[in-house]
């Protein structure tokens, strides 16, 4: 019932809302929304109907000079037109309230049911760290989970004010420094869910996309185990080459690559980054071609991006492509 | 035909370029037309250069992946965006209507403080210089026009021009202020004989208490605003995070300002609206004691729902559910408001003149952006919503399509009373035209993408389904409505000069700014006519029917 309506209205615009695509980046439509988005429908209808009915009714024709009847009001009337809407809108807050206080997926600043987070998110400009404290993995921008279960998250900041939202997945939450928030994701089938920052974060609020998967138990476990074995040692001349530039320059200083000595903290964690769709938080697919144009001018890909250019050579870059194309 | 016009050739009201001295007599005025109209062509200045600013936005999003513009240009173009529509145009544009129109229709000579009167136009044109010279100082604020802390602090900013945001926003923000002060004396002290309060036009009355709030919600502002300069300036710490602030201080802070801010930018819309339809449909406004009265509420209640802006902020449970609750209830002032107008307008005689087209369209786009604004006070609505284009939509119908509709309305309405001739209806029609389809084509796609997850603010996006061509939808309207406010700018301009005459009263209104000359001579009345009743001219005019009160 719920997609047979608004969605399908929505769907008629082209927005294809009533059918969640792949990646999907859409606010399901249920429960209280469905009734909120009808009643919403329902008043602006009304009013929208009765303006043009006016119009039409009572226009004054070419040359017509004479003077409505002088009504100056009708106290039941108005009375009516103030009570009916105050009903509306108290059943309005009455099922908001309901909905909020028992849903298991309410977001909010206390942790729901008591529950240790499954996720801590730390938001950064312009990535997203992910760290499962359960489970004992980090990873960076993207993310997995189990199907059909509400996954607690608790949202921290690093730096300035973001917000984590997964539209098909759940509330949005602000990522305030200093505090922390959480909210529930729940996935209803296996997929991949486009995601975004909500807050305006700066430069490259645009490029600051999480990605999740939500996969079943199984497949999530099988994720689970490959994030927590060390990525294969390079083999390859080339990407040897690029593991050695990689850890004796800055590289290190900032980005974390699990069992070598790169463990800074304020770049994504590039430890499985060849397993990952995206390179910069969404910016680019993770391709040959693409990761070659960002590591030659970051900045060119991702402006005001917090990576800077380094000028690498054609070599250089080269290197570098192949070692972090074997981090898998 | 005669050659000899029914109405005769006005004297020119005000100083013309040409003559010697025109530019100090405006400088040196204190003359509250002249002020009106120093507002409402700064602010039409600014409205131009915020659509500017809006087109360039709109033709970078207009496809997927577009590099129009670089992020951080981007940046700079929505928050100035954002600043100058609040702050040098719609709240300015309003004041600067209430400064030409409320003497005249309680039949006052002038402001209560004149002189304060043209400190406040000054304070508005050199708040807006200020803000504009950022960048030329290294560049334009960039952090948004509500400036969250820290994005809005060092190390997170990197040039000066939040600095140039707090600065020039605290010069306009005191002659705001001044300006209500002024509106509030004016109204209290300078009515008509026999103009009790519960005969005030409603214009008059929703200005009246929109000066109220100004008085109680600018302050805030200000005071924010040093903090902020201190912080920034000084490396005081109330806002440092790392000294133990917390960031949600400057939210609460600015939306205790912030949402006060919505109702000063739309309760004089209000105003024009409850003026305009009554006079074209022929009819007395429906229900005057509920339009009134109502306003108060709103008054009262827009100081208590500021913490729906932060429902996703954590801020505690109780809270939420307060700022809810108060939320909603500003909607049933609001919609008796609604109602009364569509009563006012039923069984009426509706005259069709470009004016009533701009307060009908009022009317069913206010109430769009008004049931979404419902929406967004729904705690666990909003946090499915909030800062996506669902709320850029929304607040674009509240603030486009209601108040600037409205003042459009207003400018229609009473231009013929400013200048002495009317503008022309046939322009006026396309004028209008253009607005509507415009605005509708621009801003209700963005519902769709807000619901398909677009947030806002972001420079550019990734190519999903759909977005590329719902954002191509709303750029072509955002061109439409801009062509539109162009036209306006030429009827004016054209109008001016080549109009009909309009004579004293050309839409057989009846409150007293219909009772001089227009325009007015510079003392306003030669005489004031007996105010018995709500609608004095109407009384004079038309004996047979005149009010009871």
């Amino acid at each position: 019932m719920a997609y047979l309506s608004i969605g399908t209205l929505l769907s008629l615009l082209g927005s294809g809302v009533s059918v969640p695509a792949a990646d999907s980046n859409i606010i399901p439509i249920e429960g209280y929304t469905e009734f909120l988005l009808w009643a919403s429908v329902a008043v602006a209808a009304l009013v929208g109907v009765l303006v043009i009915w006016a119009i039409w009714r009572y226009r004054a024709r070419a040359g017509d000079q004479e003077y409505a009847p002088q009504i100056h009001g009708n106290t039941p009337l108005e009375i009516g037109w103030t009570v009916a809407p105050a009903v509306l809108l108290a059943v309005l807050f009455g099922l908001a309230t309901y909905f909020q206080l028992t849903s298991s997926r309410s977001a909010g600043a206390g942790l729901p049911k008591g529950r240790p987070p499954d996720i801590i998110v730390i938001a950064h400009q312009f990535w997203w760290e992910f760290r499962y404290p359960k489970l004992g993995i980090v990873t960076a921008n993207e993310f997995h989970i189990p199907v059909k279960q509400d996954i607690v998250v608790q949202v921290e900041s690093d730096d300035v004010i973001h917000d984590l939202w997964m539209p098909a997945l759940g509330e949005k939450m602000d990522a305030v420094p200093g505090q922390t928030n959480y909210e529930v994701l729940y996935a209803p089938k296996p997929g991949s869910y486009n995601g975004a920052c909500a807050e305006y974060c700066g430069a490259e609020h645009a490029w600051m996309r999480p990605y999740a998967v939500a996969q079943t138990p199984a497949e999530f476990r099988r994720w689970v185990r490959h994030e927590k074995t060390l990525p294969a040692k390079p083999t390859s001349q080339l990407a040897k080459a690029g593991e050695k530039y990689f850890m004796s320059n800055t590289c290190i200083d900032c980005h974390t690559i699990a069992g070598t000595k790169a463990n800074g903290r304020v770049a994504p964690d590039l430890t499985h980054f060849g397993s990952r769709k995206f390179i910069g938080a969404g910016v680019m697919t993770n391709r040959t071609q693409n990761l070659k144009a960002f590591l030659k001018d970051p900045q060119a890909v991702k402006p005001g991006i917090l990576m800077p250019d380094f000028h690498l050579s054609d070599q250089q870059v080269n290197e570098l492509t192949a070692y972090l194309e074997g981090l898998k | 035909m005669s050659d000899v016009p029914l109405i005769p050739e006005h004297a020119t009201q005000f100083p013309q370029v040409k003559r010697m001295n025109a530019l100090l007599e405006w400088v040196a005025t204190v003359d509250h037309k002249q002020i009106g109209m120093m507002y409402l062509f700064g602010t039409f200045f600014f409205l131009l250069v915020g659509g500017v600013e809006a087109l360039l936005m709109r033709i970078q999003l207009a496809q997927p992946n577009e590099h129009f513009l670089s992020p951080q240009d981007y940046n700079q173009l929505f928050t100035m965006h954002g600043i100058t529509m609040i702050f040098l145009v719609v709240m300015p544009m309003l004041l600067g209507l209430a400064n030409y129109v409320v003497p005249l229709q309680i039949g006052a000579r002038d402001m209560a403080y004149p002189r304060l009167n043209a400190l406040s136009v000054w304070m508005f044109y050199f708040g807006g210089m200020i803000l504009y010279a950022s960048f030329l100082a290294g560049g334009a604020p960039d952090a948004g026009w509500f400036a969250y802390v820290p994005l809005s602090t060092p190390p997170y900013t990197t040039n000066v021009g939040m600095d140039y945001y707090g600065i020039g926003l605290l010069v306009s923000g005191i002659g705001t202020v001044a300006t209500a002060l002024n509106l509030v004396a004016t109204i209290f002290l300078y009515r008509a004989p026999g103009m009790t309060m519960r005969r005030l036009p409603l214009f008059t009355w929703m200005v009246l208490f929109n000066s109220f709030i100004i008085l109680f919600a600018m302050p805030a502002l200000n005071a924010s605003l040093v903090l902020l300069l201190l912080d920034r300036m000084l490396g005081a710490h109330f806002f440092d995070v790392l000294a133990g602030a917390s960031p949600l201080l400057w939210q609460h802070y600015f939306w205790a300002f912030g949402h006060p801010e919505v109702y000063i930018m739309v309760l004089p819309a209000w105003g024009i609206i409850s003026e305009v339809v009554p006079v074209y449909s022929r009819k007395p406004i429906f229900g005057y004691g509920a339009v009134a009265g109502s306003t108060i509420a709103i008054a009262f209640l827009s100081f208590a729902v500021w913490g729906h802006h932060m429902f996703t902020s954590g801020m505690g449970t109780l809270s939420d559910l307060l700022f809810s609750g108060a939320s909603l209830m500003i909607a049933v002032p609001t919609g008796i408001k609604i109602f009364n107008w569509i009563a006012t307008a039923w069984k009426g005689k509706i005259h069709f003149t470009t004016s009533m087209l701009f307060a009908l369209a009022f009317i069913v786009q206010f109430t769009v952006g008004g049931v979404t604004g419902v929406q967004f006070g729904i705690v666990p609505f909003d946090r499915l919503t909030t800062d996506t284009y669902y709320v850029v939509a929304h607040f674009h119908y509240v603030l486009f399509g209601g108040t600037l509709f409205g003042l459009f309305a207003g400018f229609y309405y009473w231009f013929p009373k400013a200048f002495g001739r009317m503008l022309s209806e046939r322009l006026g029609k396309w004028n209008f035209w253009l607005m509507f389809v415009g605005f509708n084509t621009a801003f209700f796609v963005q519902h769709a993408l807000g619901w398909m997850g677009m947030t806002r603010r972001i420079w550019t996006y990734p190519d999903y389904p759909n977005w590329g061509l719902y954002n191509m939808i709303s750029t072509v309207g955002s061109f439409i409505l801009a062509a539109g406010v162009l036209l306006f700018a030429y009827n004016v301009w054209h109008s001016a000069r080549h109009g009909e005459l309009a004579g004293e009263n050309p839409w057989d209104a009846w409150t007293l700014e219909w009772a001089t000359t227009s325009p007015p001579p510079h003392y306003n009345f030669d005489q004031v006519p007996p105010v018995r009743s709500r609608r004095p001219l109407w009384d004079l005019n038309h004996p047979d029917m005149a009010d009871k009160d």
